[in-house]
């Protein structure tokens, strides 16, 4: 009799929370088949329309966390929720996919294919699978390939092959192709550490651009701090598989980094963490 | 920087395995399991200097009978020729036909299971161990002589090889697109088509140009167990002893097959 009510009531709580809250991790860990623990219980909650930098060394866990929240890693244990569907539900992957646009260090274009196919492949899960196949999409498909390639500023190369394109350039166009999904979230891996620092300060322009603008939740991860700073309104600092810190961007102090950073931690991070004191400086 | 000059009565190995007992058993050990596996060979094979030497007059006998080559019967071979590029033609077509679902199949990476994949991986090294003319025979058996049981034969067996090889270049194919598209929530039809066939269509389509050169020699054989094409007029002029239209057959083929793999190379640098 006791709990008819509370039951209710926690009902109620839990939608009024999915209302703001666009990402819910809870006890996510994540142990993969050699014995490796990538992940030892994270428990974050991402707010709808923020931007979220994840930071931390190499080895803690950034590119696994974000890969288990659309499902690309099966998590161990723990429960992840984005925009109110469980992402473990494996009926609701696909669905929750097409609402989480994903970045790559890597681009991960198909090469060769034309710019604007690589930005309609953002469509496919929306489409018609017999017409797509056979590489058909309605009108407006294309038009809004077209409008997308515009925001990113490509949209003249639209008919170029891929591989014609330069670094910065195609991670412009997988920023496209995340955009041409209408997507809720954009998970970006280490999106511009293979880019040049001018093409770089573009990317994280254009992703701080969709995220004001169009109010899509942006997660990235980055190896700068400097950009983190900069760009990040929240930064999360993740170490050995877990969350070592978490503030707003702008009250990053040199101690912070040097927590997440710590030297002594692993051989080849300890060149990892000098840059980022200089790069701090 | 000018070269020194080389002192060549100083050579030396780059490991001087001489000075190293254990290497220098392992060398002779080798060399001589090499030899045995040559001799017993040898013995089983009839190798026999002498009967080639025997022989020699017998062959010089066939050689002179072979020319002048009595090209009068070319119009005659017209026919046979052109079926045996047609036979070559479909067999290949076939073939591709039915390697794009057992391919797919014997790729572990896009295998919808694994029983699926291991049956898929045993079909395809079944029909690649059974030669053509083996296929030939039997079709010919069971569809009655001509071009027909040659198609088959060509499709089933090239099937084999043209699987294996889109079964390997899909296995090693770049995952960062395919990963990619997954995450879109494409289905797995979509990623098949947007991110795997990009990546292996020009290999593929230089295996298949391939496959018909292949086809095409194997073609102008299929015709001695009576599965059409030229070889039906080879076998025929040989067994009649009529050696000057054999050479002219012979000739025949060697102008096609080159202007096979003229064309094949020529389609392949078109397209890709
Ligand atoms: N497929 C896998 N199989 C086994 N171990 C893995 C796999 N992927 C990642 N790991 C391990 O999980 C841990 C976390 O890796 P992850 O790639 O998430 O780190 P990261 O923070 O993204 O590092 P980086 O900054 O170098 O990209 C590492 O110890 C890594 O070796
Ligand atoms: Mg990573």
């Amino acid at each position: 009799m006791v709990a008819v009510a509370p039951f209710h009531l926690i009902l109620a709580h839990l939608q009024c929370r999915e209302v703001i809250e666009m990402i819910q991790i809870r006890g996510l860990r994540k142990e993969f088949g050699d014995g490796t623990k990538a992940l030892r219980g994270i428990d974050l909650h991402v707010e709808r329309g923020q931007l979220a930098v994840l930071l931390g060394p190499s080895g803690a866990g950034k590119s696994t966390l974000l890969r288990c929240i659309n499902g690309l890693v099966k998590a161990t244990a723990g429960e992840i929720v984005v925009d109110g569907t469980g992402v473990h539900q494996l009926r609701h992957l696909e669905d929750v996919r097409s609402k989480v646009g994903m970045i790559f260090q890597q681009f991960n274009l198909v090469k060769r294919l034309m710019v604007i196919e690589n930005v309609l492949c953002g469509r496919l899960a929306r489409s018609n699978i017999f017409a797509s196949c056979l590489k058909l999409f309605p009108p407006g498909d294309i038009e809004q390939a077209l409008f997308c390639l515009e925001r990113v500023g490509l949209a003249e190369k639209a008919y170029h092959r891929a591989d014609q394109l330069s670094g910065g350039q195609q991670q412009r166009v997988g920023i496209a192709r995340a955009l041409a999904q209408n997507p809720r979230v954009i998970l970006a891996d280490e999106p511009v550490a293979s880019l040049d620092p001018r093409s770089a300060e573009r990317v994280m322009t254009i992703l701080r651009d969709i995220n004001a603008r169009d109010g899509i939740t942006v997660i990235v991860s980055l190896h700068n701090i400097d950009l983190a700073t900069r760009y990040g309104g929240r930064i999360v600092g993740l170490r050995d598989g877990a969350v070592v810190l978490d503030k707003p961007g702008a009250s990053l102090t040199k101690w912070d980094v040097e927590r997440i950073y710590e030297a002594g931690y692993s051989d080849d991070d300890e060149m990892d963490c000098e840059q980022v004191r200089y790069a701090h400086a | 920087m000018p070269t020194p000059k080389q002192n060549c009565l100083n050579l030396q190995p780059i490991v001087p395995w001489f000075k190293n007992t254990r290497a220098a058993l392992r060398r002779g050990a080798i060399a001589g399991i090499l030899l045995l596996v040559y001799v017993w060979s040898a013995r089983g094979a009839h190798l026999s200097l002498s009967e080639l030497i025997q022989g020699l007059p017998g062959l010089a006998d066939i050689v002179s009978r072979m020319v002048p080559p009595d090209f009068s019967i070319l119009p005659k071979l017209l026919e046979p020729t052109v079926e045996t590029l047609q036979i070559s033609i479909w067999g290949t077509t076939l073939a591709i036909l039915f390697t794009i679902p057992f391919g797919l199949a014997a790729a572990r990476n896009i295998s919808p299971h694994p029983v699926v994949y291991g049956v898929a991986r045993f079909v395809l090294n079944a029909t690649r161990s059974i030669s053509e003319i083996i296929f030939a025979l039997v079709f010919v058996a069971a569809v009655g002589l001509g071009p027909f049981p040659g198609v088959l034969a060509l499709a089933f067996h090239s099937v084999g090889m043209l699987g294996k090889f889109l079964a390997d270049s899909i296995e090693n194919i770049d995952a960062g697109p395919v990963e990619a598209l997954v995450a879109t929530g494409a289905s797995k039809w979509q990623v098949v088509v947007y991110a795997v066939v990009p990546q292996i269509l020009p290999e593929f389509v230089t295996l298949c140009l391939y496959r018909w050169e292949l086809n095409f020699r194997s073609a102008t054989i299929l015709g001695i167990v009576g599965a059409g094409g030229i070889g039906f007029e080879l076998i025929t002029s040989m067994r009649l002893f009529q050696y000057q239209d054999m050479t002219t057959i012979l000739a025949v083929i060697l102008v096609l097959v080159t202007a096979v793999d003229y064309i094949s190379t020529f389609i392949r640098k078109k397209i890709i």
